[in-house]
């Protein structure tokens, strides 16, 4: 029952919200970083990183979980902060579990967005291992999808209440962070250790194959454009997902 | 006010550190109470759409300490070993108060949506120290009203004859109309008795804890403003219930709008009943 875990703020401005794994399994060399999906879909996703997060460490790699700045318990708002700063977010927690632990080899586990915004950091660190889940490699791809998910939204609630020029998938984003997101080209994981787990939600195939990703399909719904509150019991894509990390 | 102005402590308490919980600091405690968020249903203690740190850091602008819990077994925390599922709600909350205590504030206000309405509940049942409650769709049962305010809507609405004419025309019968709600199980979240119930709110109003209910449109037992006093029975004629039906909002508030009003709401009755300073 003692807590496995510790959380804590890091990053150049102590605003980033992280929550450290210690292996508790025969010691690698090895730490992953949890670069979480954004908005409603996080919240659905929490209980299934929490778990991956768990049993990586019983495995013996030390894991770093985090939220992006303006998002989860990390400080700010998400109408201001920029995709930049969100993928800048992804080598700080590379940075912080290199620090802590002292481990060489460092893994990427990228799901939905965080696929495009771990882009930036496969591109300067190619020879490292990026594990993917129902991965959104395009900013305009991302975008259409919220914006999917907020349809939904204004049929339920009826145009009045709702912005329709910066609310997606229950949160306010500024016009410069949507412009950013659109203009954000479409960008794979450059490197020779990539791999993803994807669900009967993603739609991408194509795209996974032209790049070259070895993938790897689960039966199941995750439902990521619904805009429910249902936490996801992805028991199968965490158990793929630790498979594909060890 | 940013968050970045506020003091937001990541902490884990009890004996084995096992509960995880975020703590939000004002620059300088004003308030002889401070809150204690739960969580709301399976969700970890961010909240739906981060509707969980917008209060704290509300309410926290107002001079109050705001713990944000993952009750055990939710969210970062592990379970407890041993107990009743009511025991380890009550030792949950003992641990956010000694926090609390640790900052000289020992009278709590709860808040709770869903299931964490239901634990708000059960806990301000059995301590002293819960001055306050806030039950964001907590317990309400359906009156004889209920059924005449459902029928009423649905009548006056254009969408449900748009939708009854739509499954009409693809089903090719009125029976496909039949909406969810009609029919649906009522205690789906493990609810006592009313009688039961109705001795928690009657054991809460007892020693003037001060309850804020707010009811919306994303549940399937109330439609009506006043049902919900009308089914404790209690406190009404004390002052000691606010009831609101937001009947704009659904059930975890995903329009921002929506939102800004609730943590407005909720600001205003916690200025208006707790405004004495330590």
């Amino acid at each position: 029952m003692m807590s496995s875990f510790e959380p804590f703020f890091f990053g150049k401005d102590h605003d980033l919200f992280g929550i450290y794994h210690p292996s508790s399994g025969p010691k690698k060399d090895h730490s992953v970083v949890v670069a979480p999906p954004l908005l409603n879909e996080y919240m659905r996703s929490h209980l299934a990183l929490r778990q991956i997060s768990s049993r990586l460490a019983q495995s013996g790699i030390d894991v770093l979980r985090f939220d992006y700045a303006g998002t989860g318990n990390s400080l700010g708002h998400i109408n201001g902060v920029s995709v930049d700063q969100w993928s800048s977010n992804v080598f700080e927690a590379a940075s912080e579990v290199r620090e802590i632990t002292g481990n060489t080899r460092t893994s990427i586990l990228a799901v939905r967005f965080a696929a495009n915004l771990a882009a930036d950091y496969a591109r300067i660190h190619p020879t490292q291992q990026f594990v993917m889940w129902d991965p959104v490699f395009g900013g305009e791809a991302w975008l259409n999808s919220l914006l999917r998910s907020q349809a939904k939204l204004l049929r339920q609630h009826g145009s009045s209440v709702i912005d329709q020029s910066c609310e997606f998938s229950g949160q306010k984003l500024s016009g410069s962070f949507v412009d950013e997101l659109r203009s954000r080209p479409t960008s794979t994981i450059h490197s020779s250790k990539s791999f993803a787990v994807v669900t009967d939600s993603f739609d991408q195939t194509d795209f996974l194959i032209a790049s070259k990703i070895e993938h790897k399909r689960i039966n199941f719904h995750c439902g990521w454009e619904d805009l429910t509150s249902q936490v996801l019991y992805a028991h199968e894509v965490v158990d793929s997902v630790c498979q594909a990390v060890i | 006010m940013s968050g970045r102005d506020l003091k937001s402590i990541p902490v884990l308490l009890s004996e084995h550190r096992h509960l995880f919980g975020v703590i939000t600091l004002p620059e300088s405690t004003t308030k002889d109470c401070g809150f204690v968020i739960l969580n709301a249903g399976l969700l970890h203690n961010v909240g739906p759409f981060r509707l969980h740190v917008r209060i704290a850091e509300a309410l926290s602008s107002m001079g109050f300490p705001v713990i944000r819990i993952d009750q055990s077994g939710k969210g970062e925390s592990s379970s407890r070993t041993g107990g009743s599922r009511l025991d380890t709600i009550v030792l949950d909350y003992e641990d956010c108060l000694r926090e609390l205590q640790r900052i000289g504030v020992d009278r709590t206000i709860l808040v709770g949506l869903c299931s964490g309405a239901d634990d708000g509940l059960v806990i301000a049942a059995q301590k002293d120290s819960v001055a306050g409650l806030i039950l964001l769709d907590g317990y309400s049962r359906r009156t004889w009203k209920y059924p005449f305010e459902h029928y009423k809507k649905r009548i006056l609405s254009v969408n449900s004859w748009k939708n009854l004419f739509r499954r009409i025309v693809s089903h090719g019968t009125i029976r496909s109309a039949r909406t969810d709600t009609e029919g649906a199980g009522m205690n789906i979240r493990g609810w006592d008795s009313h009688k039961e119930m109705s001795e928690h709110f009657a054991a809460v109003l007892a020693r003037n804890t001060k309850v804020l209910a707010i009811f919306t449109s994303g549940q399937d037992y109330y439609n009506k403003h006043g049902q919900f006093t009308s089914c404790i029975g209690y406190g009404v004629a004390s002052g000691s219930v606010d009831e609101v039906f937001f009947a704009d909002a659904d059930h975890t508030y995903s329009v921002c709008e929506h939102r800004d009003r609730l943590i407005e709401m909720i600001a205003n009755w916690a200025r208006q009943n707790f405004s004495t300073t330590a």
